[in-house]
């Protein structure tokens, strides 16, 4: 899997397009509606976006994985920190490479985000939450109409992979998602 | 028209190169990574008939393997090219958080072991949805299992993850030839000294022969005895470590730990 991120960025400038649309809306609207699977943030995810600058773009969204994908039914928050790499060489391009940074949430009550009394002081880290580190390529068909896809690592085992001299499991880290983000701008609509 | 393509050229490699994770919590697992104390059990007892009844033997203790999957596959490698190791033992603690991914490092580099292994659960197994891939994965919490006349007593004693400590499992099963791995140390710890004074008692009522365990999770070993009854406390495997236990023929248990190198076959 890795071979082909690796690839998306060496060829990301070739597949850079113009940018088109400047998000005007108000701050607490939306830039899209989103739909996403896998990547762990859920198999049936939407949510919303938000087109903060051509570099930064954030999400917010809910993610379902039913009983017979996930082993049980699992709900989940995500938040996405989406920091685009195209401004570092044109600031034009519209579809390109990016960085993820994420956090995860779920309200399981088999999680704690509070450490329990009988634990001593920072003995665990809070389970409800896990947090995310990939990359991916988002490309702009058309209209502000996008579709992207990713490989993320999560910390468990991103930490792993750091603390392992050899790093000889690097195949089993990490995941891929896809996803897509529909344009609330009426440009798009009529 | 061109990104289309591209864009489906992608997601079909992608798709086709590896399952997609949909979650940090999820606990499915394939068929092939369930129920491994059952069939361990099925493969010591055939190597038992296969080996004849000896009652000299080794075998290797491994603890806290948790956030070192590579360290663990070493483990594994060397204590592969030593011929006289029985059986494995890992101590507890194959998780940090309970992930079934953790566990599925754990299988992965364990299920590389020429020889059958078993695994006591440890605290941080517990976390999350740990228990039910634990379970799933390996089997029950306590059981036992005899090996050349000698019982061993796989015990919880993860007090605070799981609500209490099953002494009456030890109360049941304990007896003179019983060796017992559990990943909490008979140490002031988690137990209170009540419940330490329990299973003091317990151990020299019914004579064991020895006790391991993990959970210290440092590069230390700590070997000391208790009424005359041996326990020990193996380091964890990161850099590569764990512990031989060799079981003489004259009833004593000798404890070797191993850093990287260990005494060639038939040393100490």
């Amino acid at each position: 899997m890795r071979w082909i991120f690796l690839m998306m960025f060496s060829i990301a400038p070739a597949f850079a397009q113009e940018m088109e649309v400047q998000n005007s809306s108000p701050w607490y609207v939306p830039s899209h509606i989103t739909w996403h699977s896998a990547s762990y943030q859920g198999a049936y995810t939407g949510g919303v976006s938000y087109d903060v600058a051509s570099w930064y773009a954030w999400g917010l969204s809910f993610g379902y994985t039913p009983h017979s994908l996930g082993g049980q039914e699992i709900l989940q928050w995500n938040w996405r920190n989406q920091f685009h790499l195209s401004p570092l060489w044109s600031d034009t391009f519209k579809s390109g490479p990016y960085v993820l940074l994420g956090m995860l949430y779920t309200p399981d009550q088999d999680m704690f985000t509070r450490l329990p009394n009988q634990y001593p002081k920072g003995y665990y880290s809070p389970s409800a939450f896990r947090y995310l580190l990939g990359m991916g390529y988002e490309m702009d068909f058309f209209s502000g109409f996008k579709g992207y896809i990713e490989y993320v690592a999560h910390d468990s085992e991103v930490i792993a992979y750091e603390r392992s001299p050899h790093r000889g499991f690097f195949d089993a880290v990490g995941t891929y998602g896809l996803g897509v983000k529909i344009p609330l701008s009426s440009r798009f609509w009529h | 028209m061109w990104k289309w393509y591209v864009t489906i050229e992608i997601i079909v490699f992608a798709v086709s190169c590896s399952q997609p994770k949909f979650s940090p919590w999820e606990t499915k697992l394939p068929s092939s990574q369930k129920n491994h104390t059952a069939k361990n059990l099925n493969r010591l007892y055939e190597q038992e008939a296969f080996l004849g009844f000896s009652n000299e033997f080794t075998i290797a203790i491994l603890g806290d393997p948790q956030g070192t999957p590579g360290d663990l596959k070493r483990v594994i490698s060397r204590i592969n090219e030593r011929t006289d190791v029985e059986f494995l033992l890992v101590l507890g603690d194959l998780t940090d958080y309970g992930l079934r991914h953790e566990y599925q490092w754990t299988y992965d580099a364990l299920a590389n072991s020429k020889v059958p292994w078993f695994t006591a659960v440890g605290n941080h197994d517990a976390l999350a949805h740990g228990k039910e891939i634990y379970q799933d994965m390996f089997g029950e919490f306590d059981y036992t299992f005899e090996y050349k006349g000698y019982k061993f007593v796989i015990w919880n004693n993860n007090l605070n993850e799981f609500g209490t400590t099953n002494f009456s499992f030890l109360e049941k099963e304990l007896d003179d030839r019983s060796v017992v791995a559990s990943h909490i140390p008979m140490a002031l710890d988690v137990h209170s000294p009540d419940q330490l004074e329990t299973w003091r008692a317990l151990y020299k009522d019914r004579n064991i022969v020895t006790s391991m365990h993990g959970h210290r999770g440092t590069d230390i070993n700590w070997e000391w005895e208790v009424d005359d009854i041996l326990h020990y406390v193996v380091a964890k495997v990161d850099g590569v470590r764990y512990a031989l236990v060799t079981f003489r023929a004259d009833g004593e248990v000798t404890y070797t730990s191993c850093h990287r190198e260990c005494p060639e076959e038939g040393g100490s």
